[in-house]
């Protein structure tokens, strides 16, 4: 059950990529990034009254916590721009692949406080699979 | 080529983004880091306008042509985000992480080939060989994670 929810947030997430990079084609990349997070946050409004949270307080919390909404826009800014170059499936493996080569390099190193996992070389032969597959993707 | 990196790019910062998230909910709970995630996000856009705003060929009537279900991407990633905060407890990250990704794959490529790139054979192969790699690797750090357990058990 909870299986077919992650697959349906899966489609989910190529919907939105779709939307967004619609929407940045109607309106410009910049403005698109506004509306994007006033939509954003207009659901999210209604879902934090309806769950009666409390309001977050901010005071001590360490500003690189904050970082990761700037980060965000980041993110759409360039899914916008690939989907119109490389289209949803592309754009959507490339990301997936950036994040597991990240992954792997936080959990070796164990950076921002994660626990220490080696790197097993046997990973390298699933890598090797997931480029040739961007490959194929990008030559045919 | 530049296109290729920024989206691989992209796929760093999720990962990172990821990790300060968790901590903020930690913190302050989850809808509620999700709501300074988007109102940060709202007002770095928002900086990120003013210092373009010259490039910007704007008009408000503009709003009147864009269908609805274009601005609805904000709303639709909220719900991505809440869905995943009861479903990746349930069934772990590594799994996830390859059932979104079968669903991210089979409506891209349904949208590719609605939007104009008809679905090719290279796209297909391509796909289920990023799907085959990433179940080898999600098996290694499986039995991984067993080998550890299965050793501390036996400490």
């Amino acid at each position: 059950m909870y299986k077919s929810w992650a697959v349906f947030v899966g489609i989910l997430i190529a919907v939105m990529v779709t939307c967004n990079g619609f929407l940045a084609n109607y309106v410009g990349d910049y403005i698109s990034l506004i509306i994007i997070h006033i939509v954003g946050l207009a659901t999210l409004i209604p879902i934090l009254l309806f769950k009666r949270a409390k309001l977050p307080r901010l005071r001590g919390i360490p500003i690189y916590l904050f970082g990761a909404g700037a980060l965000g826009v980041f993110m759409v800014f360039s899914s916008n721009i690939c989907f119109n170059f490389l289209g949803v499936s592309l754009t959507l493996s490339l990301i997936l692949l950036g994040q597991s080569i990240t992954s792997c390099i936080i959990d070796h190193y164990g950076l921002f406080g994660m626990e220490i996992k080696r790197f097993q070389k046997e990973k390298l032969f699933g890598f090797l699979l997931v480029f040739t597959g961007i490959i194929a993707m990008l030559i045919y | 080529m530049l296109y290729i990196i920024f989206a691989f790019f992209s796929g760093f910062m999720t990962i990172v983004s990821m990790i300060i998230n968790s901590k903020l909910a930690m913190r302050i709970g989850i809808f509620q880091g999700i709501l300074i995630n988007y109102a940060v996000g709202l007002l770095f856009s928002i900086v990120v306008l003013l210092f373009n705003y010259k490039s910007i060929d704007f008009s408000v009537d503009i709003l009147y042509y864009i269908p609805l279900w274009a601005c609805l991407g904000g709303a639709i990633g909220v719900i991505c985000i809440s869905i995943n905060n009861i479903v990746i407890p349930k069934i772990g990250a590594i799994y996830s992480t390859l059932l979104i990704f079968i669903g991210q794959l089979s409506m891209g490529l349904a949208i590719d080939s609605m939007v104009g790139n008809p679905i090719s054979k290279g796209k297909v192969i391509g796909g289920l060989l990023i799907l085959g790699g990433m179940v080898y690797n999600s098996y290694i750090d499986k039995r991984d994670l067993i080998d550890c357990t299965v050793n501390h058990g036996a400490n």
